[in-house]
């Protein structure tokens, strides 16, 4: 097997027991990226040299024994609006093409002191807003499982890179579901943690008040690994929280026994509804937390369904305060997409933008109280598995139903893991979401369903 | 409330921010306008007279406590 095959755990074993070197994996992925990115766009910047140099100074640390622990000499890659000291940082844009940052983003500091080996910065949709556009600076990423297909988005590099095997670790950002999207449909996994867990710092933002940062990986253990070193109390981020960081991978072995899920089947099955094979398959992921001695109890879905108009209205009223300047005088340099949809920000009011956020509160105390009587949520993470490129129509993302942004909304942790594919070959993704701060129960359940099946450990064929 | 946005309010939005747009650009505007009072409404629906939005803003509340 390729030492690309394996996970971030396992890599760091292999390093450990000398099976595997940071400077042969490095090469091997970079090989692996030469030699297949030209079909999937995963990756906007290679940053090959500063990897050799990293990948030698790894190996050569845990020769002399300075051990960084689980990340030191694994290769990742992150989503393009990261600010990474003296590499481009797009945000997959012609208005950001030539900034070249002078200090990294915080996370990114973190992942550096961690050890980690950066390959480059990954493809997104043209700042984390819109589709997968057909005129932003940089072609999209196309999906490993059928390239065809769409990502899903905003991180759609990091889900390419991932599920293609370029790198053992991402960073991605979430604004109404951007880590779990792209995790979702490509077949790896991705949280979206607490809101003010990980410094948003350095990050190209979105929309304030619902940007969550993270990890995306193949595992729930590898997200533990990635979130232990980017997680924590960060002075730089205004929205920063000041709580305690408990160990995430620890968490991983407790039983999940007695855990109460609820499941607001009324927000999945009603409407426009769930494909019917996704349905399926979380009645089957079910069965699994069930058989590990989880309880589901049916719970109202109301709240989640509303979640999505507050969402939306202060998405589009925040990033277009921060766009509003560029968008009167570099209108040519946004691709015709988020444009379009930045362009909405002016047409809504400020009494629009207040009365959404209190919305979000009243919508905020009724998710918690839910969380009084059940341990985690569970959903599918999506109601759709991957459309084509040809068949992708930006004016469906708003009829489609989303299952992820009532947690931007809410703030809480969420995440996606694998849980089986389409008849068309194509992920299907359950969603786990938490309590506040609650991400070791979140991780726990997500990694009990990862020992019990193995929709994680598959692979699509691109050699 | 969401039906009262018309062809002319978007042109005079436009001017306003500074924006020169075609004949197409101003109906896709206003589509995407029309879209994005519709969903302003719906979420008023949850605006309830004794929420106010402060607290949307702190991640952490006295009622996490495990």
């Amino acid at each position: 097997m390729s030492a690309l095959e394996l996970t971030i755990a396992e890599l760091g074993q292999a390093y450990r027991k000398g099976d595997a070197s940071p400077v042969e994996v490095t090469e091997a992925a970079l090989q692996r990226i030469a030699a297949i990115d030209s079909r999937l766009n995963s990756f906007v910047t290679i940053t090959a040299e500063l990897a050799r140099q990293q990948a030698k100074q790894a190996q050569d640390e845990l020769a002399r024994g300075q051990d960084r622990g689980p990340l030191h000499g694994v290769p990742v890659a992150v989503k393009d609006l990261y600010a990474t000291k003296g590499i481009r940082t797009t945000a997959h844009s012609r208005v950001l093409l030539n900034w070249i940052p002078d200090e990294d983003c915080t996370a990114v500091a973190k992942l550096t002191q961690a050890g980690t080996v950066m390959l480059g910065k990954l493809a997104m949709h043209e700042f984390a807003y819109g589709g997968p556009g057909p005129d932003s600076a940089f072609p999209p990423a196309r999906n490993p499982w059928n390239t065809e297909c769409v990502t899903g988005g905003s991180s759609s590099g990091s889900g390419a890179a991932l599920a293609a095997r370029l790198c053992f670790g991402s960073l991605g950002s979430d604004t109404g579901g951007s880590i779990r999207n792209p995790a979702n449909l490509c077949g790896i996994t991705g949280i979206k943690p607490s809101y003010g867990l990980v410094s948003r710092h350095g990050v190209v933002p979105l929309s304030w008040s619902l940007d969550h940062c993270g990890p995306m990986a193949r595992t729930v253990e590898d997200c533990a690994i990635l979130l232990q070193a980017i997680a924590g109390h960060d002075p730089l981020d205004p929205a920063s929280a000041e709580v305690p960081i408990p160990d995430y991978r620890g968490a991983l072995q407790a039983s999940v026994r007695g855990l109460r899920l609820g499941v607001p089947r009324s927000w999945f099955e009603e409407g426009e509804g769930t494909e019917a094979e996704i349905l399926q398959a979380f009645e089957d992921a079910l069965r699994v937390l069930r058989d590990a001695g989880a309880v589901t109890v049916e719970i109202d879905g109301t709240v989640f369904m509303e979640a999505r108009a507050a969402n939306t209205t202060i998405l589009v009223c925040e990033a277009y305060s921060w766009h509003e300047e560029t968008l009167r005088a570099r209108p040519q340099d946004y691709g015709s997409s988020v444009r379009d949809r930045l362009r909405e920000g002016a047409l809504l009011s400020a009494a629009d933008y207040i009365q959404a956020q209190r919305a979000r509160a009243a919508i905020t105390a009724q998710v918690r109280s839910v969380l009084r009587d059940v341990d985690a949520i569970v959903s599918p993470a999506g109601p759709r598995v991957a459309s084509t490129f040809k068949d992708f129509d930006p004016e469906l993302t708003y009829k489609t139903p989303s299952y992820t942004n009532v947690f931007n909304l809410t703030g809480l942790p969420a995440m996606s893991v694998p849980c089986g594919f389409s008849a068309t070959g194509l992920p299907i993704g359950l969603q786990i979401a938490g309590r506040p701060f609650d991400e070791p129960t979140v991780l726990r359940l997500g990694h009990m369903y990862q020992q019990a099946t193995d929709w994680h450990t598959r692979a699509p064929t691109l050699d | 409330m969401t039906d009262d946005l018309t062809l002319d309010d978007v042109k005079r939005a436009a001017e306003r921010a500074g924006w020169s747009l075609s004949e197409e650009d101003l109906s896709k505007l206003l589509k995407g306008g029309l879209r994005g009072r519709r969903m302003a409404a719906l979420a008023r629906k949850y605006a309830t007279q004794d929420t106010e939005p402060a607290g949307v803003f702190s991640a952490r509340r006295s009622d996490d406590q495990p």
